[in-house]
């Protein structure tokens, strides 16, 4: 694996092609998946987003093309005769918390790629662009037992910490996502950022109580709704024993008699869940694995520029 | 309208409606296993559609049901039949079929063959197929002229499929009382429950016009009547001819005769090409302009060559119904008469020969009337050896007597059908006539008795029935009242068969008449110059010798040869003397026959029965000989069909129902008319239950959901 963490390529390509869930299903290194999509990303995007102001200087690194030139030590190249960046210690102000449902319900692929996958690679691709901004990024995993927490660091290597991580973790059990984010948030001494990576189809109570446990700390909050199309429409075509992932609840039913019934279900559920973020202060955004990633990641970048 | 099967066993294919209830109930082990995170929406989904869902299941499963017995129901066949469109099978049941067997059903349908063939077939399957206790009867509408009507009888289908084989149309016009009556009384010996007529007929207007079931005996209305009407083709008879006659004023060879045919042109030509024929030689031609829907008559003059009973045919183009296209005509064309006058007294000149006024009267440019006469005058003596040949009559005028051998000679002649007048004179010698001609005269003359001028004897009683004296029943022209009669002849009571024609106003007999042998006599009491009467120079003079004459000669009346039609019988009359001798008869088809004439009211009769044959009929007897013409009634020839109004009145008590069979409906199935197949309905409805099934066993459409939830569900 390659550890280093070098800015993203200029060249012009198709960014397309990075994030079909079907491509990166076939890719089995997390870290290279994280990778296919930010590159992926940045090339789609012809510039860095990446920028950092500060006043405290922190250290010099390579120039690589895109840096502002406005940040290039002259001096240095004058001594040296190459081109430094300064970094300043004051970039690095963000610490990010990436909270990832790894419930047994997580395992469900119905299109090629499970929602764990997908919610491993979102944030193993967060992880690769906050530390790219020398942001602080922490990990939750909440799968079966207690979650599994890594601490927030914006070291480069710190990347390594977390791809381990969601690659040893595999979907089981019943998350207990308000008892997660109230520990991460009594954990906390700085207000951040969080961000629950979930198809939340736990008791929504639960999870707005652990969202205004957060939002009560002043962190700003994101949650990313996964969802299997699958679950949300219900293609089954002849009669059917359903067995629930996360319990002992079995259904015998004909999917094509309950469709309209399901489906309205469904939709009951993903508005509950949109109003229930909006009033715990949370951006919601629904994300379908069969849809390619970028467009989560364009939608964040955005928002953090913003 | 009944509810029939026509393959009711088919419907155990309706136990095939145990596939969709097993398949309702064993459907819920066929399953997939899925392991879903989001079971606990799809049991909020269950409960919420329980209610619809056991709705949709149970109305699937009537739907499924439902489809399965509406395929059985298809295979069975089902259809609605009118009253006596098909009997139930197992049961009794029996039907009258009445065949139209005129000669209309000859006409050619539009694949050239005869209506009637048609008809035959469809009367075929009627009975076919038949169930094993169904009895038919074939009843002929128009019975075969000549052979009389067939009783009718009931049977199983094979002996009526070849009843109905072995009828066939005639030249005869349909009776349908008389067939009705037949059918009604068929059935009503059977007393089943189920009985039909059906009756197959062109119904032509010219057939079944005429037709009045007002009176018809054992008439019962439950019998259902089905009419299947043939020739919807609309074959129509273009022209017919529908009489033909000769008349003339003489039927004797040479002397012009003029054949008149009339036809009807039914056809959109205007223009007929008519041909005459005169013994199977074409006479005449020529195009007749005949409107449309009229009917004219056509007129042919011909003038036989020679004596002898002669063959005339009036044709036209065959159309679609040959029958009449051509019509028929015998003619009797007579020789000249030849006449012996005997002048009993021949004066020194012509005028005082007692033959002078006979001759003029009977001169050829004062025959007005009929055929030329021949006189040939002989005299004083009667002929001794023989009559020459061909003398059709003798006239003795003023003859003193004929000898001994001449009387033998005129015997004989009188008795081989010659004929004799005589006309008394002062010269005639009553003794003599009596021993010469004993009993040939009608009348025994007693002697010669004479008047005085002033008072003269006149005529005061006239037999104007008599054919002679028939032409001068007042108010004709001439009388006989004003000639004045000095000498006479006195005579005896007159012979029992004798008739007096004539009297003088104080009874004494004039003119009187008796046949003798095949011969005939007449004698004529005074002279016929004006040594014994003044009746010569009077106008009724030469008529009356003229007729006396020809009537004597058989040639008194005027031509008026008229044809016969099918079905009439053939009749042959003459005098009293022919009783006893036979005529023989021969039909067109060679059939020979001989018919004795027996006695009648007006001499004598020979029957050859009614004609059954379309052609001529020859006909000889001795002494003469002929040809009867026999068509076909013209009725048969207006081919247009009644309509069903019509048909009600003329039918009338009867009810039916009315099918028309097209002549390629001949071929179809006639068990089906009358039967209102439900399979199309029944189709349909099985294709709106399949569509249902689909719409309710099929997947929802995606519109559906976009109406109702305004959004999709999952982003695309």
């Amino acid at each position: 694996m390659d550890a280093s963490i070098a800015p993203p390529p200029r060249a012009h390509a198709r960014p397309g092609r990075y994030f079909d869930p079907v491509v990166l299903a076939r890719i089995s290194n997390l870290t290279l998946r994280a990778r296919h999509v930010v590159e992926g990303l940045m090339a789609g995007l012809h510039r860095s987003s990446l920028r950092g102001l500060s006043v405290e200087f922190a250290e010099h690194r390579p120039y690589t093309p895109g840096d502002e030139l406005r940040r290039v030590d002259w001096k240095l190249f004058s001594r040296q005769d190459r081109y430094y960046v300064k970094e300043y210690e004051a970039e690095t102000n963000l610490r990010a918390h990436l909270f990832v449902d790894a419930s047994a319900s997580m395992g469900y692929a119905g299109s090629g790629i499970s929602k764990y996958d997908c919610a491993a690679t979102l944030a193993a691709s967060l992880a690769y662009l906050m530390l790219l901004q020398r942001d602080a990024v922490g990990l939750v995993i909440m799968g079966a037992g207690a979650p599994r927490v890594i601490p927030a660091r914006s070291q480069p290597h710190h990347l390594h910490a977390i791809i381990a991580e969601l690659e040893a973790a595999r979907p089981a059990g019943v998350a207990d996502v308000r008892a997660a984010l109230a520990d991460v948030a009594g954990r906390m001494h700085r207000r951040g950022l969080c961000i629950l990576i979930s198809d939340l189809l736990d008791e929504p109570e639960g999870l707005e109580q652990g969202l205004r446990h957060l939002h009560h700390r002043r962190n700003d909050l994101m949650v990313l709704h996964l969802a299997d199309r699958d679950e949300l429409e219900l293609p089954f075509g002849k009669l059917t024993l359903f067995r629930d992932l996360e319990g002992g609840l079995e259904l015998t039913t004909d999917p094509r008699e309950i469709r309209r019934e399901y489906r309205a279900a469904m939709s009951e559920h993903l508005d509950h869940v949109r109003g229930l973020c909006r009033r715990s202060g949370a951006d919601y955004d629904l994300l379908v694995t069969d849809q390619p990633l970028d467009r989560w990641l364009v939608r964040f970048l955005a928002r953090r520029e913003g | 309208m009944a509810l029939g099967l026509l393959a009711p066993l088919n419907l155990l294919a309706g136990l095939a409606v145990v596939v969709p209830i097993a398949v309702h109930l064993l459907q819920r082990k066929r399953e997939a296993t899925v392991d879903f995170p989001a079971v606990r929406f799809l049991l909020l989904a269950q409960r919420r559609s329980s209610r619809r869902v056991r709705v949709r299941r149970l109305l699937l499963l009537l739907v499924r049901c439902l489809a399965v017995l509406l395929f059985a129901l298809l295979l069975a066949r089902p259809v609605l039949q009118a009253p006596g469109a098909a009997f139930r099978e197992g049961e009794p049941g029996f039907t009258v079929v009445i065949l139209d067997t005129s000669l209309s059903m000859t006409a050619l349908a539009a694949d050239g063959r005869p209506r009637f063939e048609a008809a035959r077939d469809l009367a075929r399957k009627i009975a076919s197929p038949a169930g094993a206790r169904e009895r038919f009867a074939l009843v002929a509408a128009a019975p075969r002229p000549g052979q009389g009507a067939a009783a009718p009888r009931w049977l199983d289908a094979d002996n009526f499929a070849s009843a109905v084989g072995a009828a066939a149309a005639c030249p005869a016009v349909v009776e349908p009382a008389r067939a009705f009556a037949a059918a009604y009384r068929l059935l009503r010996e059977t007393g089943a429950a189920q009985r039909r007529i059906i009756v197959i007929s062109d119904f032509a207007r010219g057939g079944w016009d005429h037709a009045s079931l007002g009176a018809l005996p054992l008439f019962d209305a439950s019998v259902p009547v089905r009419l299947l009407r043939l020739g919807g083709d609309g074959a129509r008879n273009r022209a017919g001819i529908v009489r033909v006659s000769a008349r003339g004023e003489s039927r004797v060879a040479g002397e012009p005769r003029v054949v008149r045919a009339e036809i009807v042109n039914a056809g959109p030509e205007q223009v007929l090409p008519v041909e005459f024929w005169l013994d199977d030689k074409l006479a005449a031609s020529r195009l007749e302009t005949v409107q449309p829907g009229t009917s004219a008559a056509v007129e042919f003059t011909l003038r036989p060559a020679s004596a002898g009973a002669q063959r005339v045919e009036v044709r036209l183009p065959a159309d679609r119904y040959p029958a009449d296209d051509r019509r028929l005509l015998g003619i009797d064309v007579a020789a000249p008469v030849s006449v012996l006058a005997i002048d009993g007294e021949p004066g020194a000149s012509l005028t005082q020969s007692e033959t002078f006024f006979l001759q003029e009267a009977l001169r050829p440019e004062r025959m007005a009337l009929t055929a030329p006469v021949r006189v040939a005058i002989g005299g004083p003596e009667m002929p001794v050896d023989r009559v020459p040949a061909g003398t059709a009559v003798v006239i003795a005028a003023n003859v003193r007597a004929p000898g001994e051998k001449a009387g033998k000679v005129l015997a004989d002649y009188v008795a081989a059908g010659g004929s004799l007048l005589v006309f008394w004179g002062g010269a005639c010698d009553a003794e003599a006539w009596r021993r010469a001609l004993p009993g040939l005269l009608p009348a025994a003359v007693a002697g010669t008795e004479g008047a005085p001028p002033e008072r003269p004897w006149r005529i005061g009683e006239v037999d104007y029935s008599s054919a002679p004296l028939a032409v001068f029943r007042p108010p004709a022209n001439g009388t006989f009242a004003t000639a004045s009669f000095t000498l006479r002849a006195r005579l005896e009571r007159p012979a029992p068969a004798a008739r007096v024609l004539a009297r003088f106003e104080d009874g004494a007999p004039w003119l009187i008449e008796h046949r003798v042998g095949r011969g005939r006599v007449v004698f004529c009491a005074s002279t016929a110059d004006l040594e014994g009467n003044d009746l010569a120079t009077r106008p009724v003079y030469v008529p009356l010798v003229q007729r006396l004459v020809l009537w004597l000669a058989d040639s008194l009346e005027a031509a008026s040869d008229v044809e016969q039609v099918v079905g009439e019988p053939l009749e042959f009359t003459g005098g009293a003397e022919l009783v006893g001798t036979k005529v023989d008869v021969e039909s067109p088809s060679g059939v020979q026959r001989e018919v004795e004439f027996r006695a009648a009211t007006a001499g004598s009769l020979a029957s050859a029965g009614e004609t059954g044959e379309i052609g001529f009929y020859r006909w000889s007897r001795p002494g003469r000989a002929g040809i009867a013409a026999v068509n076909v009634p013209a009725a048969e020839s207006d081919l247009v069909p009644l309509g069903a109004d019509e048909i009600e009145e003329r039918l009338r008590p009867v009810r039916f129902e009315l099918f028309e069979v097209s002549p390629a409906g001949a071929a179809a199935d006639p068990a089906r008319l009358g039967v209102r197949s439900l399979t199309r309905p029944l189709l349909l409805a099985l294709l709106a239950v399949l569509l249902l099934e689909t719409v309710i066993a099929g997947p929802r459409a995606p519109w559906r959901h976009l109406v109702r939830s305004g959004r999709p569900v999952a982003p695309e």
